[in-house]
């Protein structure tokens, strides 16, 4: 697939898709990490409450999901208009 | 003796993937493979339900229905296959705008006027001329496209699955009527502890008072996003709730539904807002407004980018198997991607089926939080 047809626009474009997706699954990734990561130490802290603390981890992580994926709806949006 | 079974169980799932290999040749001799052309289309809604291709290069599908309401001579058509359309004297749109989708019609009355243009087209040498013609070509076609109510893919499967959970639910509900006090047994026994689950644990604390005039439609909303989330799991079927319009639909009922049940607490709370200093209202009165959209439009976005996303993964890493088949014309790299792809894609599969579960919990449980703020008292 020989990209070098499509001409200057196609560059910047590409490289705005590509910062897109990759910003986003990189603040996915740092968020739900934290949330993982605290969910953890509280369940060490407390045993009992795990099922609780494990309800509100994973909302917690869908909820942070749905916003990162607001970055790669635009990338995909860019995409189309390249492609 | 168990561990050898289970590694030789597992060795035989390997191996048999480099099966697939007598197709992979016949890609890579045929034409170059191109990804986002492969994921669109299993990705978007279409006029055919295709299922494979036969040995010969030709597609196996079925045409699906075709409803059109021409908006020059005002009259509604109606046609069981595109290939009736097009006997009809419909004109296909990919004759005159290459990009356009598979299936998509134009009007019979369009035809004299749109060849005119594209003889000109074709015939014409300066640049500055052509791309005024070619813009008049794209506006003619956007004039001369009939409103299409077609049964597209997506279509189908809603009915399909509308008509499933219509047979569930009422079976399980006529076994209630039956026999009101005895013990679940069979469909009863999947669906109840889910229905319990959703009333006490999703709709009980966010509505603390007249739950029940919320509960039918919030346990519709989660048990038609479950069943659509898992059948576009399933190969051949549609990928509904990766449309955005269906994701846009469902947001919209509940914005319609929250904004119609809310007490005067609710709209006074965002005129209003209390317990903040008087200079800081004016701004929480935009905010609030803006608020009142973001909150479905997140909902759409939410479920719609996640379903779509999770589709694409694993499109890719089956893709990948074809692309590095192709790579270096040397088919044995697409055999030795096969097994470490595979074995990924089911991965990704295994989690998909996850957040099938987890993107219907959470439209039903921030839908529940919307109601429930729209509909509490004054505290």
């Amino acid at each position: 697939m020989l990209l070098l047809d499509l001409g200057m626009g196609a560059i910047g474009l590409g490289i705005g898709a590509g910062l897109a997706a990759g910003l986003a699954a990189l603040a996915a990734g740092i968020g739900i990490g934290q949330v993982a990561g605290n969910a953890t130490q509280a369940i060490a802290r407390q045993p009992e409450a795990a099922g609780k603390i494990n309800t509100a981890m994973l909302i917690t992580a869908a909820m942070i999901e749905g916003v990162a994926l607001f970055g790669e709806v635009i990338a995909i949006i860019i995409i189309g208009k390249v492609v | 003796m168990r561990p050898i079974k289970s590694l030789l169980f597992f060795l035989l799932i390997v191996f048999s993937v480099f099966n697939s290999g007598a197709t992979e040749k016949k890609v890579a001799s045929e034409e170059k493979f191109n990804l986002v052309e492969f994921a669109m289309h299993h990705i978007s809604d279409s006029y055919f339900w295709d299922f494979f291709t036969k040995p010969g290069g030709e597609k196996a599908r079925i045409e699906l229905p075709r409803i059109l309401w021409n908006n020059q001579t005002h009259k509604l058509s109606l046609f069981l296959s595109t290939k009736r359309a097009l006997a009809k004297d419909y004109i296909k749109e990919s004759d005159y705008n290459p990009e356009a989708k598979e299936g998509s019609l134009l009007i019979p009355e369009s035809k004299i006027e749109l060849n005119k243009i594209k003889s000109e087209l074709d015939s014409e040498k300066d640049s500055v001329t052509k791309t005024k013609l070619s813009l008049l070509l794209e506006e003619k076609i956007s004039k001369y496209k009939p409103f299409d109510f077609s049964i597209t893919k997506n279509v189908l499967f809603i009915f399909i699955i509308a008509g499933l959970l219509l047979w569930v639910f009422i079976s399980i509900a006529k076994k209630y009527k039956a026999n009101p006090n005895s013990a679940p047994k069979g469909m009863q026994s999947v669906f109840e502890p889910v229905i319990i689950f959703i009333r006490d644990d999703i709709v009980k604390p966010n509505i603390p008072h007249h739950y029940e005039r919320f509960l039918p439609y919030l346990l519709t909303v989660f048990f038609f996003i479950c069943f659509l989330n898992l059948s576009g799991l399933v190969p051949f079927t549609a990928n509904v709730t990766g449309n955005i319009t269906v994701t846009a639909s469902l947001a919209l009922l509940t914005l319609i539904i929250t904004n119609f049940s809310a007490r005067g607490t609710y709209w006074k709370h965002i005129l209003w807002y209390p317990g903040i200093p008087v200079f800081v209202k004016p701004i929480m009165l935009i905010v609030e407004l803006i608020s009142i959209f973001t909150k479905p439009f997140a909902l759409t976005i939410r479920l719609f980018a996640n379903m779509t996303a999770g589709h694409m993964v694993i499109i890719s890493f089956i893709s990948l198997i074809f692309i590095f088949g192709q790579l270096g014309n040397m088919p044995a790299l697409g055999f030795f991607t096969s097994v470490f792809s595979i074995i990924f894609a089911l991965f990704i599969d295994l989690i998909e089926i996850f957040i099938a579960l987890l993107q219907a919990y959470i439209f039903t449980m921030l839908s529940s939080l919307f109601i429930g703020q729209a509909v509490e008292e004054e505290h």
